[in-house]
Parts: structure tokens; C-alpha cells; sequence
């Protein structure tokens, strides 16, 4: 049959099919419809085809069904589709089981690094990694033995947990990544994972990790790019975010976190004095964590015992500062609080008296919060005892934690100094204050009381009666109507 | 002497610098010499004067005193 006697043949069984009666009171009710609402019908219900959905089709993930519509005739057809490969980080989180354990995240990312750094290695792109790049002090306990890639894997280990092995390690970086992809997205589950998260960096922090230089370093200085570095890449991602909401805060509020983190780590007995002063010159979020990871009296501590109270406060932390921004009407954006008790400015600031948001309250001046410029000698006196006193709470946490009198001396010192200059900013008189002598060093104490660290510390908590008792007389003659 | 005290207070006095530190200033008040020095405030008392080899600290200092640094400020 030639190709022009094929034609005609399928041209009269097509005629024939449509004159041909129908009789089946079941194939009339399909033909009634016109194609229109055949088609509209289609459209607005294209899956509705229950026994066909339930068929179990081999390969079924890689093919994917279309339509063909050709001369009003619709055609159903399929075609190979070709599959995204995971090997996205976050893609893989996506890829597993909603009720997926913890192991399997972590064997998911161990599988992840392991097929990243082979594929790298044998196309000759594995950067050259350097010593310490990644973890200054730790990289350096780890021998390194065998090739590239075994290398980056250990360092991988190394980032997080260690001797413990990288399977906490992909755990809290599953979390971190799950964190950063909701926080460049707005999505409202990374306010909700900020606890989690927080847990999870606190956990990497105290085993040792700078995450937020190392992460830098990795992806901006070394230059490399692709998809191997995806966990560092939402590393470097939410540090943006985080440290861009740190700086959204006023510098007292800065400051006041940084103070409260300072002490609860050095009543841990987790800082000294180098660790405290790195904290201080910290300007941003992340090297406030990156300065706690360097410094952190960490020995011995292992990956999920990170001490409770300063772990929890990175947490608070990062749960407080992710929190929603909202514009308090004044040009300053800061994060809403949830509650009505968590301040954030204070009255004298809002010098346009402009309506603020309902959640955000003006904190009014007290001798707790006082305005700098804003004392006499006697309250700023009352100020800087109410310290001291907090001061020596911590003396007695880090006598109980087994601290040396060494570590205790430099650290109290270390604090009362601070303690004393911030004090000296609260007075009135600003050029006196910038008059008076700086504070004594802990080595000029130290050699006051003949290199006796104990009597140096008792010394420190003592106060001079005449001096309480001048106090006295001037505070009644302040109140005085 | 505490009189001597208040009236020192009461009195307009531009301190001088000393050579013994430069926290420590002094000036001539009725033929006598008084210094004052200026100490670790908060720990210790804000300034203290020494007068006839008496030692008196101080919480407050006095609006009408003032001292070299702030004479040469605007």
C-alpha cells in the first residue's frame, strides 16, 4: 500500500466511527457533553483520573505526563524528564521523609560531603586547602593522613564535633542550613527553628567551631564556587542576616547583650580574661560567637554538653534577634518583641515624641538603665556597688565551678574595670570623668598586695566606711526638697 | 578645719598642674598650699584634698572649681 492509499484508508475508518450510532446508554452520556466543556472539564481537573493515578508505573518519578493538542484533538503523552541531582544541601533535607530521624539527616549529609568531595577530587576542582583554614587550633590535632578528599572529610568532622565523630556534625548543620533557607526565604519556620538553630550553633561553638570567619574565609577568600560549598555557603548567609539584625539594635543594647553573655560565661568558668576582651571588641553577631569559640574553656567538653546556661543565651540570643523588624516611627528599625516586657529604646531617644508601635515601649530612664551624662557621683557610686555586688556573685560561681584564684583575680578585675569606666560615662560631669586617673591593671593590683591573688580579690570586695558615710550625708541632701 | 574645708569649696579655685602627677593639682588658699588629687573613682572617693598634710576626700566637686584642661577647653 503506498503512503497516499494509507491516508485514505485512515480518512474513511475515521468517517466511519463518527456515523456510526451509538447504543450504549452509557457511551450517549459521555458524548453529550460538547468538546468545549470536555476540555474546560480537563483543565480545571486534569488529575482526576483515580484509576490511573493508582497505577503503579515503573520509574514513575522520572517520567512526566503533557498533552498534546493537535487540531482541537487533545493527545495524553509522557516524556522523560531529567531528574534534579540532590546534591544541593538543602535539596537533600528536602528530599528525605517528613518524620526523618536524626540519623538519617546526618547520614544524609555524610553521604553528601563524601559525593561532593569525590566528584570535586576527580574533576581536579577540590581547592587547595590550607591548615587552620577551617578551624584555627583544632585542624591542627588532626593528623592528616591519605588524600584530598579524605582530608575534607575529616575537616568536616573536625568543623564540628571532632573526636566525636560527623555525625553530630551534620545534625547541627542540617539545622543551620534548614535555618538560613528559611531566613533568605521570610519563611515564618525560621522564627520558629531560631531556638533550634540556636541550640544547634551553641552546640558547634563550644566544641571549638568559628563557623561564621571559617565560613567566610572558605567561600569568599579561597574563591571557590558550586554546590560543595553549600553548607558554608548558608553558613556565610545567615551571618549576613543575623549580623544585620544585630546592627539594627541601639549600640547600649549591643553592648548590654554582650555584657550579659560576658558574665554568664565567665560564671561557668568558661572565659578568662583574653576571652572576655575579645568578646568586648566584637562589632558584630557573629564574631561575638566566633570570639566565645576561640576563647571557650572548652577542654574536655563534648559535641551536646555545651554548658546549659551560656548555650542557652546564644539561643535567646538568636531567637531574639530574628525575631520580625518593625520601624518604631522614629527612622529605627528593630526587632518586634513578643512581649511587652522586652524594651529596646528609651523615652529621651524618641525626641519626636513620634507614636510608637504598640509592642515597642520606651524604656524611661532608672538608675538600673541610666543615660550616660546622666548621673551625680552619688548615684553613679550606687550604679557601679550594684555592679560590683553582681561582680562578686560571679566571684562566688567560679570559686564553686573550682576556678584558680588566678583566673578568678584576672576576671574580676577584668569586669570591675569595665564596670568602673561604663560608670564613669554615666556621670554628669563628663570632663572630670575624662580627667580621673584610668583604672589600676590587674598587674598594678596584683603588685599592690605582694603578688597575693586571694588578697588582691578580698581587697577588691572591701568598701571604705568614710567614704559610705560621705555618700550618705550627700544622698539626703539630694533628696532633700 | 572642716570649716577651712567648706570655705575652700565655696571658693572659686582655678587648680594648677603639679609636677608630682599629672592627677594631682594645687593651688594657695589663706598662705596655704592645698593640692588635690584625683583618685580612682568609683572605688575610691571622687577627688581628696590635702591640706596641712590632712588627707580629706571628697564626693562631689565643686562647680566653681575647675581644672587646667577645662580652663583650655571652649
Amino acid at each position: 500500500m503506498s503512503e497516499k492509499e494509507a491516508e485514505n484508508e485512515l480518512e474513511k475508518r475515521d468517517s466511519s466511527i463518527e456515523s456510526t450510532e451509538i447504543k450504549s446508554a452509557d457511551s450517549k452520556k459521555v458524548r453529550l457533553p460538547d468538546s468545549k466543556e470536555v476540555n474546560q472539564a480537563l483543565e480545571a481537573n486534569p488529575d482526576q483520573f483515580p484509576s490511573v493515578a493508582n497505577l503503579n508505573i515503573p520509574n514513575a518519578e522520572k517520567i512526566e505526563p503533557f498533552q498534546i493538542t493537535d487540531g482541537g484533538k487533545t493527545i495524553a503523552a509522557s516524556r522523560k524528564v531529567e531528574q534534579p541531582a540532590l546534591d544541593s544541601f538543602t535539596q537533600g533535607l528536602q528530599s528525605l521523609p517528613e518524620g526523618a530521624t536524626p540519623e538519617q539527616i546526618a547520614q544524609m549529609q555524610i553521604d553528601y560531603i563524601n559525593r561532593k568531595a569525590a566528584s570535586a577530587e576527580a574533576a581536579g576542582t577540590m581547592p587547595a586547602i590550607e591548615r587552620g583554614m577551617m578551624l584555627d587550633g583544632r585542624i591542627e590535632e588532626t593528623h592528616i593522613i591519605g588524600n584530598n578528599s579524605e582530608y575534607f572529610e575529616r575537616m568536616a568532622g573536625v568543623l564540628i564535633g571532632s573526636v566525636q565523630g560527623v555525625g553530630n556534625v551534620a545534625v547541627n548543620l542540617a539545622h543551620i542550613a534548614d535555618f538560613s533557607a528559611y531566613c533568605i526565604l521570610g519563611d515564618k519556620r525560621a522564627l520558629e527553628m531560631g531556638e533550634e538553630f540556636g541550640k544547634s550553633l551553641a552546640n558547634i561553638i563550644f566544641a571549638g567551631g568559628k563557623l561564621f570567619q571559617s565560613s567566610y574565609d572558605y567561600i569568599f577568600n579561597v574563591g571557590f564556587e558550586g554546590d560543595y560549598s553549600k553548607p558554608f555557603s548558608d553558613i556565610a548567609s545567615v551571618a549576613i542576616i543575623l549580623n544585620d539584625r544585630w546592627q539594627q539594635l541601639p549600640p547600649r543594647e549591643q553592648e548590654r547583650r554582650k555584657a550579659e553573655f560576658i558574665s554568664q560565661m565567665v560564671a561557668e568558668g568558661l572565659i578568662g580574661l583574653a576571652g572576655t576582651q575579645a568578646i568586648n571588641k566584637a562589632q558584630t553577631f557573629t564574631e561575638v560567637l566566633d570570639s566565645v569559640a576561640e576563647h571557650a574553656i572548652t577542654f574536655g567538653i563534648k559535641i551536646g554538653d555545651a554548658p546549659k546556661k551560656s548555650a542557652a543565651l546564644i539561643s535567646k540570643g538568636i531567637k531574639e534577634i530574628i525575631q520580625p523588624v518593625g520601624d518604631t516611627g522614629v527612622g529605627i528599625k528593630m526587632p518586634i518583641p513578643k512581649q511587652d516586657t522586652a524594651l529596646f529604646m528609651s523615652e529621651s531617644e524618641n525626641l519626636g515624641r513620634a507614636r510608637l508601635p504598640k509592642e515597642i515601649k520606651p524604656i524611661e530612664p532608672s538608675l538600673e538603665n541610666p543615660l550616660p551624662g546622666s548621673l551625680s557621683s552619688v548615684q553613679t557610686r550606687d550604679w557601679y556597688n550594684a555592679r560590683v555586688e553582681k561582680i562578686q556573685e560571679i566571684e562566688k560561681q567560679m570559686r564553686e565551678s573550682g576556678n584558680s584564684t588566678k583566673e578568678i583575680f584576672e576576671t574580676v578585675t577584668q569586669l570591675r574595670n569595665e564596670a568602673k569606666l561604663q560608670a564613669r560615662a554615666l556621670m554628669k560631669d563628663q570632663r572630670l570623668a575624662e580627667s580621673l586617673p584610668p583604672p589600676k591593671t590587674p598587674e598594678e593590683i596584683l603588685a599592690k598586695y605582694g603578688g597575693d591573688y586571694e588578697k588582691a580579690i578580698r581587697a577588691s570586695r572591701r568598701t571604705n566606711p568614710d567614704i559610705n558615710k560621705q555618700v550618705d550625708e550627700l544622698r539626703k541632701k539630694e533628696n532633700e526638697p | 578645719m572642716s570649716t577651712v574645708i567648706e570655705k575652700l569649696k565655696a571658693s572659686r579655685i582655678d587648680w594648677q598642674e603639679s609636677k608630682e602627677s599629672e592627677f594631682v593639682f594645687h593651688t594657695d588658699f589663706l598662705n596655704h598650699l592645698v593640692r588635690l588629687r584625683l583618685n580612682d573613682f568609683p572605688d575610691e572617693s571622687l577627688c581628696t584634698l590635702i591640706f596641712d598634710g590632712v588627707e580629706t576626700d571628697l564626693e562631689e566637686f565643686p562647680e566653681c572649681w575647675s581644672l587646667p584642661r577645662h580652663r583650655n577647653q571652649p
